[in-house]
């Protein structure tokens, strides 16, 4: 399965994926919420212009 | 007058103090008195430390009267957000899983706090680890809001604008990682200052997620917020992401007005997705400004409506990581909105966590060139006011919407630059609710942010005091 698809971020693939990368059962308000997280895994998904590839990332953990 | 005096600001009482014609001992008993009274019904705290605050009250007074003052907070009674390590009381973060962790030395901001004078009078209840908005602790109970019992005070950091709204502390400190200092403000009336990231200490603090936290004061008064920023402030060696800058004398900048300040505002942004009460006080404190000598203009910072998509990623990502351990071993201590919340930041992967930091780096750069044409930003604190206990959803002008969502649109641009950002009250609305205005200003120019929002502060007079019995 891809990553990073809308289509594919369904509850049964946060489940295994939660499993897997984290040994951890899915609770059943995560699974309320896998709507709200598959919507931002698609909203990051459209972060794919020529532009943003140029972006270097913000730094971090450290004073601005 | 007990009372009179637990209502007093610091910039009033401490003057009182210094001459000796109030005493920290009776100070000290007022707010502790209040919390007798008020909190059983508010629940703003989660500890109250009754005997280790009039031990400090009572050391306080000796030294005042042996001529030894110590500043403006010198016996003058404060609270503390249950992040904040203060030695000897424990530190639960609104947990189960740190219900009996004991801390054994201050945090540095909660040291300076006391080397300034300042009483601890307890620990302040939250959001379960600062990881939501409402303050409806599963471990603690909720806290109420004093201007509407039957409302949220906001969050994280709810039981300390709670608690300095009711006058149960003279002044409190919060943290705010996605507005949880200046949500809390906006929704209880209080005066919530974000400093720019690095200008706290961290240190001693349980963190939410380290790329995004800011401590900072929550006050009655923008001059409450400047005396408690200008000692919680300063360099921490220890701290990795603690600034070498240099901490002005906040409280003595206050008065310079706005005159000439040129002030940016985004419409698009601003005045969308946003209470119709809250706009207009929000462009009614613009005009207000502009009677005072500042300009207002339109600056547009395209990428804005994408932040909390980076926010939220970034946030709930660091969380996961933090709480791993916990997450693996006590899953089910963890209240449910929080443990799916880490959920869901432990199935993002690294590839997103990245690409939330590009867009970061995005926001970051537009925030920097629209402030090469302006000194600071306005907007609103929070799109709504406090919404009633139990509410997961709120309507903004007919739309429903996530009320964690909501709450966060207006508050992750600060968090996401390390802008300093205030949050003042700007009115009432027709249910009598605080609403907050937000301004943004420079790095590490906190002095132009609470100049200016004295300055409203001052024009617009403080707003009708809650009755929380």
């Amino acid at each position: 399965m891809e990553w990073g698809s809308h289509e594919s971020f369904t509850v049964e693939f946060l489940r295994s994926q939660l499993k897997i990368m984290a040994g951890l059962d899915l609770s059943p308000e995560a699974e309320r919420m896998s709507d709200l997280l598959a919507a931002l895994v698609a909203a990051m998904n459209t972060l794919e212009s020529k532009e943003f590839q140029d972006v270097f990332p913000a730094p971090v953990f450290r004073p601005i | 007058m007990a009372d009179e005096l637990a209502q007093m600001t610091i910039w009033q009482l401490a003057p009182k103090i210094r001459a000796r014609q109030v005493s920290p001992v009776e100070i000290t008993r007022a707010v502790l008195d209040r919390i007798e009274r008020f909190d059983p019904v508010l629940n703003a705290y989660i500890t109250v430390d009754a005997e280790g605050a009039l031990k400090a009250a009572r050391a306080a007074q000796r030294q005042i009267a042996a001529g030894k003052y110590l500043g403006p907070l010198h016996g003058i009674p404060v609270s503390l957000k249950d992040l904040f390590d203060a030695k000897g009381l424990r530190t639960t973060a609104g947990s189960k899983i740190f219900a009996d962790r004991i801390a054994d030395r201050d945090a540095p901001s909660v040291a300076r706090l006391r080397a300034a004078g300042a009483v601890i009078v307890g620990k302040t209840n939250l959001h379960e680890f600062a990881f939501g908005s409402t303050t409806q602790n599963p471990h603690y109970g909720g806290t109420r809001n004093p201007y509407d019992l039957s409302r949220i005070p906001g969050g994280s950091s709810g039981g300390s604008a709670a608690a300095v709204a009711a006058d149960l502390c003279m002044a409190s400190t919060g943290t705010d990682t996605g507005g949880s200092i200046r949500t809390p403000s906006a929704l209880c009336g209080t005066v919530g200052l974000k400093p720019t990231y690095g200008r706290v200490s961290l240190r001693g603090i349980v963190p939410l997620a380290w790329s995004l936290d800011h401590a900072g004061p929550i006050a009655k008064c923008v001059r409450d917020a400047a005396l408690l920023l200008g000692v919680m402030a300063g360099h921490d060696p220890l701290d990795p992401t603690s600034a070498e800058a240099k901490v002005p004398a906040f409280a003595r900048s206050l008065e310079g007005g706005v005159k000439g300040l040129r002030i940016g505002l985004d419409p698009s942004f601003c005045f969308n997705a946003v209470d119709e009460e809250i706009a207009q006080a929000v462009k009614d404190a613009l005009k207000l400004f502009e009677q005072m000598g500042a300009r207002v203009h339109e600056v547009k910072i395209p990428s804005i409506e994408l932040a909390v998509i980076a926010e939220s990623v970034i946030i709930t990502a660091e969380a996961a990581c933090f709480h791993e351990p916990h997450l693996r071993s006590r899953a089910g201590d963890y209240g449910p909105d929080v443990r799916a919340l880490l959920e869901g930041g432990s199935a993002f992967s690294a590839v997103h966590y990245l690409k939330a930091q590009r867009l970061r780096r995005v926001l970051q750069e537009e925030f920097a060139r629209a402030f090469e044409r302006m000194d600071l930003f306005a907007l609103p604190a929070a799109p709504v006011t406090a919404p009633r206990i139990g509410e997961a959803s709120v309507s903004i002008a007919g739309t429903p919407s996530d009320l964690e969502t909501a709450l966060l649109r207006f508050a992750c641009p600060g968090n996401l630059t390390g802008l300093p950002a205030i949050s003042i009250p700007c009115g009432l609305d027709r249910q009598g609710l605080p609403m907050g205005l937000q301004l943004i200003g420079k790095a590490f120019d906190e002095a132009t942010v609470l100049r200016t929002a004295r300055a409203f502060e001052d024009a617009r007079g403080p707003l009708p005091k809650p009755s929380p019995a």
